[in-house]
């Protein structure tokens, strides 16, 4: 559930900062979530991945299909001869590994920073009681 | 342990995100990947869904006095339609960048000696070239003179404030896609990248000259053999003017040059600034209604440039209370350059005339600081010129040399007895102060309604000079050789000239009222195609280096026509049939002795023979000719063929080429230098060059080998980006025909129209009205022009006019 719950934050929030933020708005919003919503590196990964694969290649796929292949084609062959669909696929895939990149990263810094448990279910008061305990 | 995984993660993303937003990442030849990845605003930004925007748009800004409507056709040609004219310019602005903006700066770069700002290193020869050639130096001297032109400068105004319109509502995901490819961003647009504008086509029409390769030619054969191989004028010219206008004005006097001999018998080295291809030409006629079969002049015009996407030309139709005008025009540059409007049309053709000279200086100091002039020791001024380049933390500033004649572009020539050499180039000068100049000629053409308006108009142009041809709804047709022309001395400025006495200065000018012109000859036609403008009686030198093929061509063809139709006009203009292979196909199947030949090779001959000496693109005569033709030509000029690379000797002309073979057959230059113990004449070398061209080319006849393989038609992308070029084009035609397709170059806009009471117009240019190769228009009328067919072009009588559809209905106002 938080994974999905994640994906689509990453996914709608990522489309926010991609419509009025330079390109890589993306990757901190993918931070945060991940360190907010994040359970496991793995599972960080993959929401930051699928999140912005799947916002990055809808948008690109959507734009090609409304210009008929046209440009992507046309971009494809200055890299390595690619066909539209595949740029399309390589947009995606730019998006999703840097997502996930970002996401993990997040998580990481979360379990650095202030701890294994997720945000939501932290208890600062306890933690603070039992902190004061060990001293 | 966790925080080692965080550092490594953390430093991973944030290496990628910065490698994915540099431009060339580690020198790597890519772009700010993520950027141009990015499906908001990245490439796939550019990938239009329809060929307009939107139909309706409402458009405010301060700058306009009216209401201004634009209408969009089918194929995106702006109807402006504006209560003022300056507010039609500023809705030219506005559209041409829309469509051209990246076009627009880049042409104002190259210009300007610009390009490495954003090109980096691989541009800084370049762009200094441009600066020494005083590009930017003459666009700004240019700008002063028109600050001083009330009426033309509030049109440069209207134009930049039109562009800057456009550009200010631009968002990063905007930008042209030639942007974002290669990193930066657009600048606003100012009156001076105008003037550049100008500059870039005057380099690319006039910048031409042969004063070293000639002076090469003929210290290595010496003056007699010179002026035999060189002759100044060819005896079978068709001329632009023709040779029944009498020139019945007072010539003025000029002194004869002094001459340093020695400068003569020299080898000069290859200079280093090249020069445009030299097959750029054009075609332009007009014929009076006695000649066409409806009794209404008809005008014609099609220049041929080197091909480029986005296309040279942006078609518009303007219509204000003083005028209703159509035609293409440059982007960058504000009103209609070639067009019509519903009294009068006109087209251009470039004029060969040479306006840049060199003159050798005698330096008198090591350090290049001071030469000889007259009895004086004169000081070079030395200018610094400041060059930004990408990538680099601190500006290039190379001092440039200025002598009394120009730029030094030779500071040390290490064989010449003077060791520097300096260039004049009309083109660079600033103006004298009059009326008007380019930007009011062509506003004035554009509201032109008879033959005494289009005069006056042409008294403003300076370069690159122009044939304007004309023709009138009243039945005038015209012709002038327009522009500003030196007044030198027979044979001055053919060789490199001594810089050190002011009086192989040019001489003034040529007055406006003697320079060839003609109005309604008796023939009943007019045309250019830029071979010499006059025949030898005009009493003022002419030194031009223009093979005249098409124009001989055209002019017999315009002669023997009567009735002549729209229809044959086209014909005309896209006709592949070559005058050169009409008159050397004989001459070189007399000479080729055919007992000598074998079965195979007979064969080849039959099919010269039956030739009908047109280049189809997929006939392969044509291939065989110009092997042949080639073949023959080497053999004949190897003495000039095995020169060394790093020297450039004029080339001998083909006309000469064929006149010699029929006229001097046993002349010694048929001789081979390959062959020592045997001396050829044309007929043995002919055989020769025959059994060559068999060896080389027999296996690839066999392959099926054809002109289209041969010619190689294509239009390249401006930054020679492949995926945005378009190459293997099925073009029928040649360099010596009407239609003068050869490889880059071509007809970059044919345009035929009927002066009548209703206007009938034609046109096609090689590409589209859109520059973004993200858009279906971007080269969406290439197969038309490639098979020799028009669009009908919508001349709108009134914005209600629906005789064509209308896309799109945009309005602009206050």
């Amino acid at each position: 559930m938080k994974s999905i719950v994640a994906i689509v934050l990453i996914a709608g929030l990522g489309y926010l900062t991609g419509l009025y933020l330079p390109w890589w708005g993306f990757v901190v919003v993918a931070l945060v979530i991940g360190a907010v919503l994040g359970t496991n590196s793995i599972q960080a990964f993959f929401s930051g991945f699928l999140g912005m694969f799947l916002l990055w290649g809808v948008v690109a796929w959507m734009k090609n299909t409304d210009n008929s292949g046209l440009l992507g084609g046309k971009i494809g062959q200055l890299f390595g001869h690619q066909s539209a669909t595949g740029m399309v696929a390589l947009t995606a895939a730019l998006a999703g590994i840097l997502g996930g990149l970002s996401a993990i990263t997040g998580y990481l810094a979360r379990e650095v920073f202030i701890g294994k448990t997720s945000v939501r279910n932290r208890n600062y008061r306890s933690r603070a009681k039992k902190a004061y305990a060990r001293k | 342990m966790r925080l080692l995984r965080f550092i490594s993660f953390g430093t991973l993303t944030l290496g990628l995100t910065w490698v994915l937003n540099t431009y060339q990442p580690f020198g790597a030849p890519v772009p700010a990947l993520g950027a141009l990845f990015s499906p908001f605003s990245g490439f796939w930004a550019n990938a239009d869904a329809a060929s307009l925007p939107t139909e309706k748009l409402e458009l405010h800004s301060e700058q306009l006095q009216g209401k201004v409507e634009v209408l969009f056709d089918e194929r995106l040609v702006p109807h402006i339609f504006a209560e003022q004219f300056l507010d039609a310019i500023f809705a030219q602005g506005y559209i041409t960048a829309m469509h051209r903006l990246w076009q627009m700066d880049i042409s104002s770069r190259a210009a300007a000696g610009r390009l490495s700002e954003v090109l980096g290193d691989r541009t800084l020869e370049n762009d200094l070239n441009q600066r020494r050639k005083g590009l930017l130096r003459g666009a700004k001297a240019a700008l002063i003179a028109l600050k001083n032109s009330k009426e033309e400068w509030s049109i440069i105004e209207a134009y930049t404030a039109g562009v800057n319109a456009y550009i200010k509502t631009l968002q990063p995901a905007d930008y042209p896609i030639e942007f974002k490819l290669l990193g930066y961003a657009p600048e606003l647009w100012t009156p001076l990248k105008t003037t550049l504008c100008f500059k870039n086509m005057a380099e690319t029409l006039c910048y031409r000259h042969a004063d070293l390769p000639t002076t090469n030619a003929r210290a290595l054969f010496g003056p007699a053999l010179f002026d035999f191989l060189y002759p100044a004028y060819n005896p079978k010219q068709s001329p632009v003017i023709p040779a029944t206008v009498k020139w019945d004005f007072k010539t003025l006097m000029i002194a004869p040059p002094k001459k340093d001999l020695k400068l003569l018998s020299q080898i000069w080295p290859r200079h280093k600034m090249p020069m445009p291809d030299e097959s750029l030409g054009s075609n332009n006629w007009a014929l009076s209604g006695s000649k066409t079969a409806s009794g209404h002049p008809i005008i014609c015009n099609d220049p041929h440039l080197n091909l480029t996407l986005p296309s040279i030309w942006y078609e518009a139709q303007i219509h204000t209370p003083e005028t209703n005008v159509y035609g293409v025009s440059i982007p960058g540059l504000p009103g209609i350059i070639i067009g019509f409007n519903e009294n009068i049309g006109w087209g251009v053709t470039n004029v060969g005339q040479d306006v840049l000279d060199w003159y050798a200086i005698k330096w008198l100091n090591d350090a290049h600081t001071e030469y000889a002039y007259d009895d004086q020791k004169k000081k070079v001024d030395i200018k610094y010129d400041t060059v930004f380049v990408r990538g680099r933390k601190n500006p290039v500033i190379e001092p440039l040399k200025f002598t009394v004649w120009g730029p030094v572009a030779f500071e040390n020539v290490p064989q010449s007895p003077y060791r520097g050499l300096a260039m004049h180039w009309l083109a660079a000068e600033q103006p004298e102060p009059r009326e008007f100049y380019e930007v009011g000629t062509f506003s004035r053409l554009m509201k032109a309604k008879n033959h005494a308006d289009y005069a006056k108009a042409l008294m403003g142009y300076d370069a690159p000079a122009q044939n304007f041809a004309f023709a009138c709804k009243d039945g005038d047709i015209a012709l002038k050789v327009n522009g500003k022309f030196p007044l030198k001395t027979p044979g001055q400025g053919r060789f490199v000239q001594d810089g050190s006495f002011s009086s192989n200065a040019w001489h003034g000018y040529i007055p406006r009222d003697q320079i060839p012109q003609v109005k309604n000859p008796e023939r009943g036609f007019v045309a250019s195609a830029n071979q010499n403008s006059a025949s030898p009686a005009y009493p003022y030198y002419y030194n031009g280096e223009f093979d005249d093929y098409r124009g001989r061509l055209i002019n017999r063809r315009l002669a023997e026509m009567n009735k002549a139709t729209i229809q044959d006009m086209m014909q005309l203009q896209t006709s592949s049939y070559s005058l050169l292979a009409e008159e050397a196909t004989p001459l070189l199947l007399k000479l080729l002795s055919r007992n000598d030949l074998t079965e195979s090779e007979n064969a080849l001959v039959k099919q010269l023979e039956t030739w009908d000496f047109k280049f189809r693109y997929d006939a392969t005569t044509p291939v065989l000719f110009q092997a042949f033709l080639d073949s023959v030509y080497t053999f004949t000029f190897d003495e000039i063929l095995d020169q060394p690379d790093s020297i450039e000797i004029q080339k001998p002309r083909t006309w000469r080429l064929l006149e010699l073979l029929e006229q001097f057959p046993q002349h010694d230059i048929f001789d081979r230098r390959a062959t020592k113990n045997k001396k050829e004449n044309a007929a043995d070398l002919v055989l020769d060059a025959f059994h060559q061209v068999v060896r080389e080319w027999t296996p690839k006849f066999k392959a099926g080998f054809n002109w289209r393989q041969q010619n190689k038609a294509e239009i390249r992308h401006m930054a020679r980006i492949p995926a945005f070029t378009r190459n293997d084009l099925a073009v029928s035609g040649y360099r010596q025909a009407p239609n003068a397709s050869n490889g880059g170059n071509g007809p970059s806009w044919r345009m035929v129209v009927e002066l009548g009471p209703e206007i009938k117009a034609y046109g096609v240019f090689p590409g589209g009205q859109s520059g973004n190769p993200g858009n279906s228009n971007y080269d969406a009328m290439i197969p038309k022009w490639v098979k020799g067919e028009y669009n009908e072009l919508f001349f709108m009588k009134n914005a209600q006019d629906r005789r064509q559809k209308v896309l799109a209905t945009w309005s602009m106002q206050k």
